[in-house]
């Protein structure tokens, strides 16, 4: 299945995950179509995940989304960082080190 | 009270011909954001979960499951029969959700390096011992085995004293 890759449409702590499963996991991302919400899918899986929209991160709504990606497989926390996710918690920190 | 994380999972019948429409599921994520919602569906099945205050999981358990399943109702979502109620008090979901899910697996040379031994020595180890770890996979690469079965076995390996050999019965 071809996958988008996620954007601006869902918050900074969903892209994370996402793009983790996406990279490393061979999840699919869908962007939605007019006002319906992202998916996500499990790899060899009809079924999907609702990814709720930057707004709905508080609370416990994460949370719930988490357990729901780990019922279907994902892993998150990942167990060891790849060279990738390394490289690019590097260039995140130094980003929010430039930005103080 | 205390916050409750509860889902409920549903599935088509065998002999149920209706479909699950796709804006169903998202008026359902709309229907449930002040309940923290989120819900997957496929085909066949669908299930949401929201969270709610609630004395204990029981309480939870049935408030949550009205609620899920009122809006679901509400929003087109087919009426196909719970398969599955759960629900978990929500800090002892984050508790769960901080512990890595993949084991931690070591290669050869790794384990090698926790023995203290040569990579040989290792493979001559796992042939001699009894104890020695299964490997956790078999890949064409090579072997990968939990890294706290090795640590177990490095500290087993430090106790004094020989290994036990095989006891042989006696002719």
């Amino acid at each position: 299945m071809e996958t988008d890759r996620p954007g601006q449409e869902v918050s900074k702590e969903h892209r994370q995950v996402i793009t983790h499963l996406i990279d490393n996991e061979g999840w699919a991302y869908k962007t939605p179509k007019a006002n319906g919400y992202p998916r996500l899918f499990p790899p060899k899986s009809d079924s999907s995940i609702k990814v709720p929209k930057t707004g709905h991160s508080k609370g416990h709504a994460f949370e719930n989304w988490l357990a729901a990606i780990r019922r279907d497989g994902g892993h998150w926390p990942p167990g060891r960082k790849t060279k990738q996710e390394k490289e690019q918690e590097a260039e995140q920190e130094a980003e929010e080190a430039g930005e103080e | 009270m205390e916050p409750f994380s509860v889902r409920v999972e549903t599935r088509a019948p065998r002999d149920a011909r209706d479909v699950l429409p796709d804006d169903a599921a998202d008026e359902l994520m709309d229907r449930l954001e002040d309940y923290d919602g989120v819900v997957s569906s496929g085909p066949r099945s669908w299930d949401a979960t929201v969270t709610i205050a609630a004395i204990n999981p029981r309480q939870a358990a049935e408030e949550g499951t009205q609620i899920i399943e009122y809006w679901a109702a509400k929003s087109g979502l087919p009426s196909w029969p719970a398969v599955r109620i759960e629900a978990i008090r929500q800090d002892v979901l984050a508790e769960q959700l901080e512990r890595p899910t993949l084991p931690d697996l070591v290669s050869a040379p790794e384990a090698a390096d926790i023995l203290g031994v040569r990579p040989q020595r290792l493979h001559q180890l796992a042939d001699e011992r009894r104890d020695f770890p299964e490997p956790a996979y078999e890949l064409r690469a090579g072997k990968l085995w939990l890294r706290a079965a090795i640590e177990a076995f490095a500290q087993r390996k430090r106790q004094p004293g020989r290994p036990r050999k095989a006891v042989t019965a006696a002719g």
